[in-house]
């Protein structure tokens, strides 16, 4: 995070946070370092991002390499993304102080008819729902935390998603194009070793942390990022993995981050239909087993973790969650010790299911 | 007489018999098990606590007394969890609560699971809203 004495001064003090934003986006864009355009591919949707320079775009456009379009029609959404480090331009406002005790810096939320705002980690997200358009912010590319350029913008993917009926959770994916397996629980269950173990193993990768589903008769896992996080003691169980690692000099409390489509061409994927909801535990043996686990549970490994870190909550989400469960069989994987056989176990799945 | 309505920050689903509740203003969520979501599903159905048991005593193979003991319990349970509350409101049983057909289910004990591991996400981000006076001004009293 900047300091707040290195934060440059907010050079607007009131108004909406997306007049300030499209105000200080065109400065940024009008410094001389050019705009990189960039089509995505999102839950089937054409994303337009538009950075002011090269500086955010080499920090995050890794997530979405997997998803870059060459469609050339009306984006169905359009951001907008600066940083101030390399524009020189002023910071747009941060709301208040940072709350003592608080390491991570407080969180500010704005909602006003269609246009939406947050604060977090020092960056600032902006949605015009009217308008589908979207800015983001941050101070410095290179002062941002690994768990924010890894899976970026994910605030405004929830909101944006949120209108289509398409819920942002907190899960991994991977599969088939034909079929494929959500992977849900809260930090330290063990979705990165599943998702990640399964990357050489002829499955294709949709996320390990963020993935958005749709909940109707054909439920359907949409991949968001590309990006797949470990920490550094457990990087050592991946050793194909090392090479890929992007952030191989980081602060010891962030975690390493690959991206499944660099460290393994073709393995990353769009998305593909739900034909099961896995809940992982770590079991500490050799062997990896599956076996049947009740809807509940899987609501209970899904529910409070993808409900809570968006913000605002979404009232229906629980509902969504609800009716996936219901939909698709449930499963425990227990994660064995020998990495290899978590994919097998899996695709062993698939082939019945 | 007596009737309870929903903490307005909670949120709800039942499914295979399990009912997850979800306070979205704490970070709490909670389980019911056994008669639990049964009960659940009558007081949030706006009926009166004598509609409750009423229900519940036809929907179980048990002693009426024993039931409702246990539904009073499980109430107060609820009450203390502050996912319901009492009102003064009239009471407006509604019909489908009313007219519960005798089910004769094996009764077993409505349970109260509570789990508090989510407030961590919460105490961690604590979110600030701005006040009236719009952006970027914050409101003086932080909101969860």
């Amino acid at each position: 995070m900047l300091p707040a004495s290195r934060r440059p001064a907010p050079s607007v003090a009131s108004g909406s946070p997306d007049e300030a934003a499209a105000t200080l986006f065109a400065e940024a864009s009008s410094q001389g370092n050019g705009v990189v355009e960039r089509s995505y591919e999102i839950a089937g949707r054409t994303v337009l991002m538009r950075f002011a320079g090269s500086a955010m775009f080499d920090r995050i456009s890794g997530s979405f390499a997997h998803l870059e379009s060459a469609r050339l029609d009306e984006p169905d959404l359009r951001v907008n993304i600066w940083d101030t480090a390399s524009t020189g331009t002023v910071a747009p406002p941060i709301l208040g102080v940072e709350l003592d005790g608080d390491p991570t810096g407080p969180i500010y939320y704005y909602e006003e008819g269609d246009v939406q705002a947050l604060s977090r980690w020092n960056t600032l997200s902006v949605f015009d729902g009217h308008a589908n358009e979207a800015w983001f912010w941050a101070p410095d590319p290179a002062t941002m935390p690994s768990w924010d350029w890894a899976s970026p913008m994910r605030s405004i993917l929830h909101w944006w998603l949120g209108r289509h009926g398409i819920l942002q959770v907190h899960g991994g994916a991977v599969g088939l194009p034909e079929g494929g397996v959500l992977v849900v629980g809260r930090g330290g269950s063990g979705k990165s070793t599943t998702t990640l173990a399964s990357l050489v193993s002829g499955l294709r990768y949709a996320g390990d942390d963020y993935v958005a589903i749709e909940t109707g008769p054909s439920p359907y896992v949409h991949s968001l990022y590309s990006s797949g996080k470990l920490d550094t003691h457990h990087l050592e169980r991946f050793p194909t993995l090392r090479g890929a690692v992007v952030n191989p000099v980081r602060p010891e409390v962030e975690k390493a981050v690959i991206y499944a489509q660099r460290a393994l061409v073709g393995v990353s994927i769009h998305g593909f239909p739900i034909r099961a909801v896995l809940v992982p535990r770590v079991a500490g043996v050799p062997d990896t087993r599956i076996v049947a686990t009740t809807a509940t549970a899987a609501l209970a490994a899904i529910a409070p973790s993808t409900i809570f870190q968006l913000h605002p909550p979404q009232r229906d989400a629980l509902a969504q969650m609800g009716t996936l469960v219901r939909q698709v069989p449930c499963y425990s994987i227990e994660l064995g010790t020998t990495l290899e056989q978590i994919p097998h176990a899996i695709a062993e799945l698939l082939e019945e299911a | 007489m007596q009737r309870y309505v929903t903490n307005p920050n909670v949120i709800h689903e039942t499914i295979d018999g399990e009912t997850i509740i979800i306070d979205l203003a704490t970070g709490t969520y909670h389980s019911l098990l056994g008669a639990g979501p049964a009960i659940w599903d009558a007081i949030t159905a706006g009926s009166t606590m004598a509609t409750v048991v009423e229900h519940a005593v036809r929907q179980f193979d048990a002693e009426p007394a024993e039931v409702k003991r246990a539904v009073e319990a499980f109430v107060q349970q609820l009450e203390q969890a502050e996912l319901i509350a009492p009102t003064d409101a009239a009471a407006t049983d509604a019909p489908e609560a009313s007219a519960a057909a005798d089910s004769n289910l094996p009764f077993v004990a409505p349970k109260l699971e509570t789990y508090t591991d989510m407030q961590d996400i919460i105490l961690l981000d604590p979110v600030h809203k701005v006040d009236s006076r719009g952006w970027p001004h914050a409101a003086e009293t932080p909101a969860g």
